[in-house]
Parts: C-alpha cells; sequence; structure tokens
C-alpha cells in the first residue's frame, strides 16, 4: 500500500504494456505487466490462484530499465497558487489536457494530465458536492435563486421522488420571449450531464440579429410526454403567440409542438 | 421545419447517383440536394417533375419522395419565405450555440454546472448586446458629424448650441430604440 501511494505522488512515466493468461493446469490467471520501449527487460508477473483467493501476488520481476525514467512533477508539487490557477481555468475549458498544458507553460513544471484531471474532480466535488446529493444542491441553488433573482423554475418528481425533468427561465429570459417571439428555434442536445438527460432549449433572434436563449428544459427522456410537458411550461410565461418555430426533424418534437397550438 | 436536416435525408437515399460517371445522373443528384434551398415557387415545381418523371431513381425513392413533399410548405425555402423568419431556414443557429455548451460541459458533468453554465452565458450575451449597441450608436453618431447643417452651424455657434442640434437632428432623422433601465 506504501509503494502504491508513493508511485502516486512521484509521477513515472512508464508505459507498460499487459499480456494476459490462463494457465488450466496449475488453475491461476497470469498478468504480466512490461515495459514498453524497445530492448527493455523490465518485467512484472502477478499469478493469483483461481480457488483460493482473487487477490493477486507478485511472482516474479526483473527490476531493471535499459533506459533512464522520465520523472514528472507530482502531486505534492501543487501549491494553493496553481490550485487557484486551476479553478480560474476551469470556467474556460473543461479539456484537463489544454489546462495542463496552459500551468506547464506558467509555472515552468512538467505536469501530467491525470494529475490536473484529479485535480478538477477534487474541485467540482467541492463545489457541487458528491454526485448523489447532485439533485438536491441544484434544488437549493434554484430555490434561492428564485427569491434572489425571481427567476421561474418548474420541477416534475415521479412516486418514488425521484427529479424527472426540470427547467428555468432567469427574468431576462422572460422578457425577451415575449418581446422577440416572431422566430423561435426548437432543438435538443444530448452528453451534457452525468445521467444522459437530454437538454431542450429555445433560442430567439432579437432585435441586433442575436441569438438569445430563452429556455431551458433538462427532460428524463426524448419522448412526446415529456416534451409537452417542457412546452406546457414554457406556454405559462408567454403572454404572446410566437410567430414561426424552427426545429429539426424529430417526430416526438413535431407531435408536441403542434398539440400545443403554438 | 430545417431544412439541412431534410437535404441530408435525402442525400442519404439518392447517394449511390454521385458515384459513377453518369452526367445525368449527377445533375439528377444536384437538383435533389438543392431542392429545399429552391428560391422561387415556378423552380420548385420544375424540379419536382423532373425528379418524378426520371427513370434513373427507385420506385421506392419516389414513394418516400412523395411522403416528404407533402409537409413542403415547411421546408422548402419560397414557401418559408411567405412568413416573417429574420431570413433563418435552418436550425444551424441553436447548432452553433450548442458548440459552445459542449465547450462546458460534457457527459460527466453535474447538474449544478449546467445551470451554472447557462448563468454565465447569459451574463456574456447581455455583454456582448451591450457592446453591439454602443458600437452602433457611435456609428450613427460619426455619420451626424458630416451633416450639413452642423457644418454650416460650426462657423456661426458654440460647442454647447451645437451638441443641442445634434440631439434634435438626430431624433428627426433616426429612429432609435431606447432600452429602460429595469428591462435588462
Amino acid at each position: 500500500m506504501k509503494i502504491r501511494e508513493w508511485a502516486c505522488l512521484h509521477d513515472f512515466r512508464v508505459v507498460l504494456g499487459t499480456r494476459e493468461q490462463f494457465l488450466k493446469s496449475e488453475n491461476t490467471k497470469v498478468t504480466v505487466l512490461e515495459c514498453s520501449s524497445k530492448g527493455c527487460e523490465f518485467y512484472l508477473d502477478f499469478r493469483s490462484n483461481h480457488e483460493t483467493s482473487n487477490k493477486y501476488k507478485l511472482s516474479k520481476s526483473y527490476n531493471k530499465h535499459n533506459h533512464e525514467l522520465k520523472l514528472g512533477n507530482g502531486a505534492l508539487e501543487i501549491t494553493s497558487e496553481i490550485l487557484e490557477t486551476i479553478k480560474v481555468l476551469r470556467c474556460i475549458t473543461n479539456d484537463p489536457g489544454k489546462i495542463a498544458k496552459n500551468i506547464n507553460q506558467k509555472f515552468q513544471k512538467n505536469f501530467d494530465t491525470h494529475i490536473i484531471r484529479y485535480q478538477l474532480l477534487k474541485a467540482k466535488n467541492e463545489d457541487y458536492g458528491s454526485p448523489a446529493q447532485d439533485a438536491h444542491k441544484l434544488m437549493e441553488i434554484l430555490e434561492k435563486d428564485k427569491q434572489k433573482r425571481s427567476i421561474f423554475f418548474e420541477k416534475c418528481l415521479s412516486r418514488e421522488n425521484k427529479l424527472e425533468n426540470f427547467c428555468f427561465m432567469s427574468k431576462r429570459m422572460i422578457t425577451l420571449a415575449n418581446k422577440f417571439s416572431d422566430v423561435l428555434i426548437v432543438d435538443t442536445t444530448f452528453k451534457t450531464n452525468r445521467f444522459g438527460m437530454p437538454l431542450l432549449d429555445i433560442i430567439c433572434i432579437n432585435n441586433l440579429g442575436k441569438s438569445c436563449t430563452i429556455f431551458v428544459a433538462l427532460l428524463s427522456n426524448s419522448k412526446y410526454e415529456s416534451f409537452k410537458w417542457a412546452f406546457e411550461e414554457f406556454k405559462k410565461n408567454l403572454q404572446v403567440i410566437p410567430g414561426v418555430i424552427f426545429s429539426d426533424e424529430e417526430e416526438a418534437l413535431r407531435k408536441s409542438k403542434l398539440t400545443n397550438n403554438t | 421545419m430545417c431544412a439541412w436536416h431534410i437535404e441530408q435525408k435525402l442525400k442519404k437515399k439518392v447517394f449511390y447517383l454521385n458515384k459513377g460517371k453518369n452526367e445525368e445522373a449527377k445533375s439528377l443528384y444536384k437538383t435533389i440536394t438543392s431542392l429545399p434551398y429552391c428560391e422561387y415557387n415556378d423552380a420548385f415545381l420544375e424540379n419536382q417533375t423532373k425528379i418524378l418523371k426520371s427513370k434513373v431513381l427507385s420506385e421506392n425513392f419516389i414513394d418516400y419522395f412523395k411522403e416528404v413533399i407533402k409537409s413542403k410548405k415547411l421546408w422548402v425555402k419560397c414557401y418559408v419565405k411567405s412568413y416573417f423568419t429574420c431570413g433563418t431556414v435552418t436550425s444551424s443557429r441553436i447548432e452553433s450555440k450548442h458548440r459552445v455548451l459542449k465547450e462546458y460541459l460534457d457527459g460527466n458533468s453535474r447538474l449544478g454546472e449546467v445551470y451554472a453554465c447557462f448563468k454565465e452565458l447569459e451574463e456574456s450575451e447581455i455583454k456582448t448586446f451591450l457592446e453591439e449597441e454602443d458600437k452602433i450608436s457611435r456609428r450613427q453618431s460619426a455619420s451626424l458629424d458630416k451633416h450639413d447643417l452642423i457644418n454650416k452651424a460650426k462657423d456661426i455657434y458654440s460647442d454647447y448650441v451645437i451638441q443641442i442640434l445634434k440631439g434634435h437632428i438626430f431624433q428627426a432623422i433616426h429612429y432609435n430604440v431606447k432600452t429602460e433601465n429595469n428591462y435588462w
């Protein structure tokens, strides 16, 4: 265990290839880790007896490389200054590779991307809590903003008190929706959150020809019922009838649009 | 409906036409793919009959094409033009917004992050709006300097009078949309 911790703190950059075997006569699993550079004889041979236990044990090894090891900067060398810059950069991009490159240039260090990725995850947990509390935290934030900034939000809970879908509109969005409701464009995207909820959003075109978001909803599935729910919530805030609505060719979306008489 | 999505759907079905050396098939492929962007009604009808009469296409496609054409008033440019659409025929505006969203979010981000991201995007939207408005007002005031009346008045009156005159002329010439304080 101690060795493992030490290895994590000092980041050795050795690329290891794995080779797995199953020996039938001895009833054991064998995995061999080998250094991938040319002519290097370094290897670790782990074996586990299939019947007695699932744990692997180191049986053979050759602990010498024929080349020098590249040492990268480890997690020990992350200072509070670097942590702050990570937090600032986090707002700009989500890509740990880009952030690592930026920090290595700024502080002249040699951090690997997976160390930065771990720090990003840590910062995320500080801000939004553990993944299990995610929905509760969000509801707290929304309730707070409802009183502070007078936003509109609505949620839909299932029978087991699970969050199914929710939508929100800020005060500015509502005024925009009522002023520039001539042309609306509706679409959905995926891969925006860890629960696989599709994100439905509506945009309008303002008086300067720029597009502005006026409605955001996260839905549990892309079926007709959930789309219908979202459009009904949107209609609650509208005082005028929109002119033209564009969408792509999704059957459920089109059907729910038509039934709402918009 | 988005014209681009329909173009993609038609493209998939008649992809084989563009492969060979047959010139006739290639020209047919072009007319099919450019069908959603027809500017005039006559051109659209002409192309439609051309496609329906052609012998190169399979019967399956023609049946499918007849189905698609039933809703032509929703996606052909010449019919969409009759409404006020700010010049949009496709949903490319929202697709570009999604591109920006994906910079911040990925498949592993939290719900709280989604909300924070939209908050930030809204602030940037307001910023660009104010910048754009500033640009326009500056351009308008610059164009006022070349006005004949002001050029003549410069020799006679002081700066104070000219500023007031500018305001009056500005109101007379331009239709200016004023923003209320509590609105934005």
